[in-house]
């Protein structure tokens, strides 16, 4: 079982941003700071974006970024465990607010421009 | 949260999960302060968590989301057999050729039918026929005779049925051995009918069951298989087409199964009696064998649903 080649890794994880839902891009752009637990995350993303994620929620996202590599658990400080982003889950996060910030320029070029 | 409620919660999650995230996320809720949307959401996502922990990380990879698609086909195909032979040759034919609107949500039916094993047929002979030619071209008899299961296994069953067709003049089908219409005096007595038909179940039993083993059997011996000095190469369907065989899937069951529902309660308002006649499977009523049929359809819909929602974590691997 092999991937193809590095082309074909970048792909797939470029296709993998398309599926991306809100909790899981909102994690990886918590983390973009520095490492940090659960009850950090859901404080630092309420107040970066105002959505207040449920403890579910959360560590559904948590789960699949980590099963991606996207992010790593470091070892833990009185049962909470911080996270951080890997070098995967950085590359990724950039590519997609890259895509964001181009989207977001786009759309307020054609308001302007109407 | 209190302790208790923390715990209650956490047993909502699957086993493996709860020992991976269990701990932190039970320190995390205790942190945390009781809210009707908190709990509300932890629930939803425990059921989610165990929806996608089913089987062997049955999410996780496309050749799980095929394998939901064609339990999804295999019930379809089981539920439009069960309303066709409860319909066929039954006052309730006579019935829909009386109202259009029956005939229209025949017609519904059978296109949906039809659409979604058009898609099932799509989705899956393309891999059976790469999972073959990896089979043949590794020399691997091993794999090629699991893959012929399923082929040979109903092939024997139709054979059995057309023996029995030809030596009794009835076919061994559990619609007709008995209900309330009048057996024709060249069948076989109703005991053995029974016989004959039992045997008919247990060798689809067998055909579904074995197929579906020796068929996850030879997925897996193809992914264990050595890649190096491998001739064929095999790669799974891309993300994209699964999902579309999926949604096709699920708007044709959910077509069917709409279609069903309709036909079953105007069946019911035309003719109440027919209801209630021994038309179904193994003689039971036609309302209890219509009901089986839309419950085997909703769970086909609900299986190639959730296969076109958890296709979104698959990767496309190349086996070689």
């Amino acid at each position: 079982m092999t991937r193809s080649s590095e082309k074909g890794k970048t792909s797939e994880s470029e296709m993998a941003l398309g599926r991306f839902s809100d909790p899981t891009l909102l994690v990886l752009a918590s983390l973009a700071d520095g490492p940090k637990h659960g009850h950090a995350m859901i404080a630092d993303i309420a107040q970066m974006s105002g959505t207040r994620l449920g403890p579910g929620t959360l560590y559904g996202a948590i789960a699949r970024l980590e099963e991606q590599c996207l992010i790593e658990p470091l070892p833990p400080e009185e049962r909470r465990y911080p996270y951080r982003l890997t070098p995967d889950g950085k590359r990724v996060l950039r590519a997609k607010l890259n895509t964001l910030r181009q989207f977001t320029m786009a759309g307020l070029n054609k308001l302007e421009a109407a | 949260m209190k302790p208790d409620l923390v715990k209650a919660l956490i047993a909502l999650y699957p086993r493996k999960w709860r020992e991976r995230y269990g701990d932190e996320f039970s320190r995390m809720l205790e942190d945390q302060a009781i809210t009707i949307r908190a709990i509300f959401d932890i629930i939803v996502c425990a059921l989610y968590a165990r929806v996608c922990l089913l089987g062997v990380n049955l999410m996780k990879e496309v050749k799980s989301s095929l394998t939901l698609i064609l339990f999804a086909g295999v019930a379809t195909l089981a539920a439009g057999a069960n309303l066709f032979f409860t319909v066929d040759d039954s006052p309730l034919a006579t019935a829909m050729q009386a109202h259009s609107t029956l005939a229209a949500c025949w017609l519904v039916m059978a296109a949906g039918s039809v659409l979604s094993v058009a898609g099932l047929a799509v989705a899956s002979l393309p891999i059976f026929w790469a999972m073959v030619r990896f089979a043949w071209g590794h020399r691997r008899m091993d794999i090629g005779l699991r893959l012929f299961f399923a082929p040979v296994a109903f092939f024997l069953a139709l054979l059995w049925i057309v023996g029995v067709v030809a030596c009794t003049h009835w076919a061994p089908l559990p619609w007709a051995v008995t209900g309330d219409w009048p057996a024709p005096a060249n069948w076989p007595l109703l005991k053995v009918r029974w016989e004959l038909c039992w045997v008919t179940l247990a060798l689809l039993a067998f055909g579904v069951i074995g197929s579906a083993m020796s068929l996850r059997n030879a997925m897996a011996l193809i992914e264990s298989a050595p890649r190096t000095t491998a001739p064929t190469s095999f790669k799974w369907p891309s993300l994209h087409r699964m999902r579309t065989f999926a949604f096709v899937v699920f708007v044709a069951t959910i077509c069917t199964m709409a279609g069903a529902a309709v036909g079953g309660v105007l069946a019911d308002s035309y003719s109440p009696n027919l209801s209630h006649a021994r038309l179904g499977f193994v003689a039971t009523t036609a309302s209890v064998s219509w009901l089986v049929s839309i419950g085997l359809l909703a769970t086909a819909a609900a299986a190639a649903l959730v296969s076109f929602r958890c296709a979104g974590s698959s990767r496309t691997e190349t086996i070689q």
